[in-house]
């Protein structure tokens, strides 16, 4: 069932569910704890670029840190 | 019932005892009567310890002589306990003895065997029992040659070199200890301990105590194998026979730190003795010395009654740790775990006895798989060793808890951490034995040997006993409290 | 049911553990369903107070102490065993179920203990049972469990011996806040963070976990970290150290997850992220927070047991566990999929699953003690926990590329297992009331408001953004990344090579050096008289005269100073 479903429709349902979300934010009002995270699509930028932040962070960890997978084989 | 005689009947039972065998030719009857005796002195023990503890302490006059001239037999909370287990231990390793003793002792000397056996015990009953220096001494030199004559009867060819050193370092320490005794008896005039120490009490030129102390004590530590005196040890355990090493390994060091325990603080008192920090110092850094050094050696070996010979030097090492600490805690802690130590190197050595009848084998490789072939012998073993490290609900983690407790009242932290690691070193050498035998697949043959119902049966129940009282502490700690409190003066307890 | 008679539900686990081996298959089976749901209404039944007390080394030992808290974690302990049991039932070694049942008694027992004796014993008892289901794991699991083993019994001195000085200074075993004046309390501290996982103790999750079987682990998942987490509840809560370990806690597991290739070290990884959560609630210490950290527990047991199930049952199926070997699995294993989404959407704190209503209220903590940089990273992390197992794992597992694997969904017990731990995800989520009520303090927070369902969302849905857009620089490798516990494995390593067991001869050679030594000197003392030169060679005998005469000489020194 899924297999029939392309990738496109996929990303377009995607989509219109991100612009659905951030959309609530005209609607509603956001009770704010620290001032900034009241503002706009806050918790959209901010999740979106914690995310991007930590997979590099993970990538530059991994430089030194990354060994092959039998490494401690005894 | 009111029976005086108790304290010489305590050591005429298995003297008699030693006697009936040696005029005993069958070895069902020599066995019996050896394990009716014992029996004989275990109950003696118990009846003994029931009128201490309500009579208070007990002195008899041995043959009417009243001391301080006459030899005083003198029991009190902290020996009687120590009877009882001696003798229960007696017991348990005689009834265990008889296809033991069959298979690894030609029939002309098995008879020799079990009257050194009891003669031993009349020794070790002996040297708990009496209140007199010289008469401890008599006592120490008939359960050493007893035990050199037992040593001597092992399958092992080596066993001959074995009872050699053992008869030599055992030798030098008599005469050490009789040295002791000697310049005390230049001071006090009296050989009566309780008459010694009231003595010392009063007395105002004390180099010469002290000297008498270091001989009594260096002789003493000879017996009990504190290190560096112990390297008789591993061999004598290693090639004796089964049985003996399982008595030996369970009763003779207690009751040499028994006779240490009764210098150093009814004797000398602990003013004297532990006055300025050097002693304690000397006696903590052997003590650590021993539980680390020799549980380090025990991981490499490759015979397993030498593994735990060094393993006993290890747990011995607890014990003058617990004294060289010298609080209540840290002594009621030595107390306990000289009882618990018995139960449990019993426990292993009968074991190990039989393992080696049914495999032929001291070499730990050839254990591998053990666990399926000998289930029931296995378990008991494995039981007893989780004693030797210490897990809670065995006897083992009562007498940590409470050395532990000593040392850190004292703020000793450097001990701390030294019992942790030997508790760890404990459980590498333990791990190997469960990893070969339950772990890996079993590689030799055994023989056709059938172990005797009583051998597996009695390892069992010794086994039942280190989680007994791991879980019931009122018999052995409130006893040891109390004894501790007789021991130390006031203000410590 | 009983009036004075009171069952103790942890040592009735134990003692049926360890008598499942002694039955039948059939009454097996019936022993494995029947005594985990009885625990569990005895459980639900127990009255609050101090029970079955016992004197031991002169301390009052109390078997039973119930309150809300130990309640809620006994109650989830046996949800978990309930279910993890009938999933496991296809588990060709019958060992495992009785370990595990000894394994979750003793945690229970833990848990429920009053003082901190009884504890311990039951802490050491989780320790050697949670080893011998690892060992069960495989022919490679067997190092690892010594790892395991070695990592906790070390643990377990620590804490014993915190545990004896503070016994000891306060004359009472019975354990609740702990007073932090003193060493132990933080030698106590220190064996308790080594149980829940906190760097630089964490290595053993990842690397003992995985090498269980594919049920196995999901045993171990429950218990050993989150009866820690129950402890430094208990002892102690707000504690602000304990803030920063949890925040490091929870970076370190997603950071490591991101990395990580082997769908269950994600997993495992994810625990210590997870557990991370729980502690920065303990030691922000509020009531609200401890009812986040409380109520967290609970939802992460469940979740993560859902999680461990779903990737066990790839495994199963399968017999892959790197992301690299796998993929595609939606079409062939459905249920499986599915129930690995909720889990997933759970452990992320979607909306109107359990996570939600509990992670939120640590966060909303921070809110009110003015945390404003926890309140930030905790955000933060929220975002990073779907992105390393919110989306990473059901993609790389279900979807991704087809890895053409022949698969079909477990059998049906197991997917009753994992169905019904979803139900029961998805109910806490929708209804929150539900486990509100149990929780230690009153509970004034409303979860569900406009402004938190949008707010989440928003997060949420952005981070998988993130995440497809960065799909390329996120593909999996071969590979492993090295933690804390490099030092002591590469390190062992090497010692390992110097010491073998023929060390015996090693360790002989450097006593016999020193023996030589003193050899020399006493057969030049004694060549002229004395029996060592008539027997021909040295005898120890010798050397211990030797030795004697120098302690003698040292008693001696030492008196007549």
């Amino acid at each position: 069932m899924l297999s029939k479903i392309s990738k496109r429709t996929i990303w377009i349902i995607f989509i219109s569910l991100l612009i659905i979300t951030v959309s609530g934010d005209f609607f509603i009002h956001r009770h704010s704890n620290f001032g900034i995270d009241g503002y706009f699509g806050f918790p959209a930028l901010f999740g979106f670029l914690c995310c991007i932040f930590l997979i590099i962070l993970s990538k530059i960890l991994g430089l030194f840190l990354k060994r092959q997978d039998n490494y401690y084989d005894e | 019932m009111q029976f005086e005689h108790l304290p010489a009947t305590q050591i005429l039972i298995p003297l008699i005892g030693a006697i009936l065998i040696l005029v005993s030719r069958k070895n069902i009857v020599i066995w019996a009567t050896a394990s009716l005796l014992t029996l004989l002195t275990f109950i003696n023990s118990i009846l003994l310890y029931k009128q201490v503890s309500v009579d208070g302490v007990i002195s008899y006059a041995m043959g009417g002589w009243e001391p301080p001239i006459g030899i005083e037999y003198r029991i009190d909370s902290v020996n009687s306990i120590l009877i009882v287990l001696v003798s229960f231990m007696a017991l348990l390793v005689a009834v265990y003895a008889r296809k033991s003793v069959e298979v690894e002792i030609v029939a002309e000397k098995r008879p020799v065997f079990y009257a050194m056996y009891l003669l031993c015990l009349t020794g070790l009953l002996g040297i708990l029992a009496t209140g007199d220096a010289f008469n401890a001494f008599v006592f120490l030199e008939i359960s050493s040659l007893a035990t050199y004559v037992m040593i001597a009867m092992g399958k092992d060819k080596r066993s001959l070199i074995a009872s050699y050193q053992y008869l030599i370092m055992g030798t030098i320490g008599a005469t050490f200890y009789v040295i002791g005794i000697g310049l005390i008896f230049i001071m006090t005039g009296s050989l009566n301990l309780n008459d010694i120490s009231e003595q010392i009490n009063s007395m105002n030129t004390i180099r010469p105590i002290l000297a008498s102390l270091a001989f009594i004590t260096v002789g003493i530590s000879l017996k009990l194998a504190l290190f560096p005196l112990h390297s008789w040890l591993p061999n004598a355990y290693a090639y004796a026979p089964s049985v003996a090493t399982a008595f030996l390994a369970s009763t003779a060091t207690k009751v040499a730190v028994y006779l240490l325990i009764r210098y150093f603080f009814d004797v000398y008192g602990y003013n004297i003795v532990f006055e300025d920090y050097w002693l304690s110092m000397l006696l903590i850094i052997l003590s650590i010395a021993a539980m680390i050094g020799a549980s380090l050696v025990a991981i490499f070996q490759n015979n397993i009654k030498k593994m735990f010979a060094y393993s006993s030097i290890a747990q011995m090492g607890y014990i003058t740790l617990g004294i060289a600490i010298a609080n209540h805690s840290g002594l009621v802690g030595s107390l306990v775990h000289i009882i618990n130590h018995a139960l449990i190197k019993g426990t292993i050595f009968m074991a190990i006895g039989c393992f080696v009848m049914k495999l032929n084998s001291t070499t730990i490789e050839d254990f591998s798989g053990i666990g399926k072939k000998m289930p029931l012998t296995m378990t008991a073993f494995t039981i007893a060793s989780l004693s030797l490290i210490g897990i809670p609900g065995t006897v083992g983690f009562i007498s940590k808890w409470y050395i532990i407790t000593g040392a850190i009242e004292k703020g000793w932290w450097w001990l701390v951490i030294s019992i942790a690691l030997s508790s760890l070193l404990a459980l590498i050498y333990v791990g190997r034995i469960i990893e070969i035998a339950w772990f890996q697949e079993s590689k030799t043959k055994e023989n056709t040997v059938t172990l005797s119902r009583e051998m597996i049966g009695v390892t069992l129940i010794a086994s039942i006993t280190t989680l007994y009282f791991g879980l019931n502490t009122e018999l052995t700690v409130d006893l040891a409290k109390i004894a501790a409190d007789s021991l130390l003066p006031g203000i410590l307890r | 049911m009983m009036n004075n008679m009171i069952i103790h539900p942890g040592i009735l686990l134990i003692i049926c553990g360890l008598l499942i081996p002694l039955l039948g298959n059939n009454l097996k089976k019936f022993i494995t369903f029947i005594v985990p749901a009885l625990c569990f209404i005895i459980v639900l039944q127990l009255p609050h107070g101090m029970h079955l007390n016992y004197e031991y080394m002169s301390y009052n030992l109390t078997f039973l102490r119930v309150d809300e808290l130990s309640k809620i974690f006994a109650l989830v302990f046996t949800i978990m065993i309930v279910f993890s049991s009938i999933f496991s039932l296809n588990q060709k070694n019958k060992t495992e179920i009785s370990t595990a049942f000894i394994y979750g008694g003793s945690a229970i027992s833990a848990v429920l203990s009053g003082d901190f004796i009884s504890l311990f014993i039951f802490w050491e008892i989780m320790a050697i049972s949670s080893t011998i289901i690892i060992w069960m794991g495989s022919k490679d699991a067997y190092k690892s469990g010594l790892r395991y083993l070695t990592v906790h019994l070390f643990g377990g001195v620590v804490l014993l011996i915190g545990i004896i000085g503070y016994v000891s200074l306060k004359e009472s075993a019975d354990f609740s806040l702990i007073d932090r004046t003193n060493i132990y309390a933080y030698l106590i501290l220190i064996g308790v963070l080594i149980n829940a996982g906190a760097p630089p103790f964490s290595g053993w999750i990842s690397d003992s976990y995985p090498s269980a079987s594919w049920s196995g682990t999901v045993f171990l998942s429950a218990f050993t970290t989150k009866t820690a987490v129950y402890f430094l509840i208990r002892g102690y809560s707000g504690t602000e150290l304990l803030i920063y370990i949890g925040i490091f806690m929870i970076f370190y597991g997603i950071v490591y997850a991101i990395l990580e290739n082997d769908m269950r070290r994600i997993l495992s990884y994810s625990i210590i992220n997870q557990v991370g959560f729980m502690i920065t609630g303990i030691g922000i210490g509020t009531e609200i927070a401890i009812n986040g950290a409380a109520s967290h527990a609970f939802a992460h047991i469940i979740y993560k047991a859902l999680l461990l199930m779903s990737a066990g049952s790839v495994f199963y199926i399968t017999g892959k566990t790197k992301c690299t070997d796998l993929g595609g699995l939606y079409k062939t294993m459905p249920i499986t999929m599915i129930c690995g989404i909720i889990g997933a959407l759970s452990i992320s704190a979607f909306p109107f699953t359990s996570g939600f209503i509990t992670k939120s209220m640590i966060s909303q903590s921070a809110v009110y003690e003015n945390y404003t940089i926890i309140w930030f990273l905790l955000l933060a992390a929220s975002a990073g926990v779907f992105l390393h197992a919110g989306i990473k794992f059901p993609w790389f597992v279900f979807f991704q590329k087809d890895a053409k694997l022949k698969a079909k969904d477990p059998p049906k017990n197991m997917q009753f297992a994992m169905i019904s731990l979803s139900i029961i995800c998805i109910l806490i989520g929708i209804f929150p009331n539900v486990l509100y009520q149990m929780l230690p303090y009153d509970v004034n927070y409303i979860p569900y408001t406009f402004d938190h369902v949008f707010f989440q969302l928003q997060l949420l849905l952005f981070s998988g953004l993130a995440f497809f857009l960065m799909l390329k620089y996120l593909k999996r490798t071969l590979t492993l990344t090295l933690e804390f516990d490099w030092f002591w494995r590469k390190f062992s390593k090497i010692l390992i090579k110097e010491f073998d067991i023929h060390a015996e001869r090693t360790a002989s050679n450097i006593m016999n050096k020193y023996i030589k030594i003193f050899d020399k000197t006493i057969k030049t003392l004694y060549k002229h008289h004395g029996p060592s030169g008539i027997l021909g060679r040295t005898w120890p005998t010798g050397n211990m005269a030797f030795w004697t005469t120098v302690i003698l000489a040292s008693y001696l020194i030492i008196y007549l100073l």
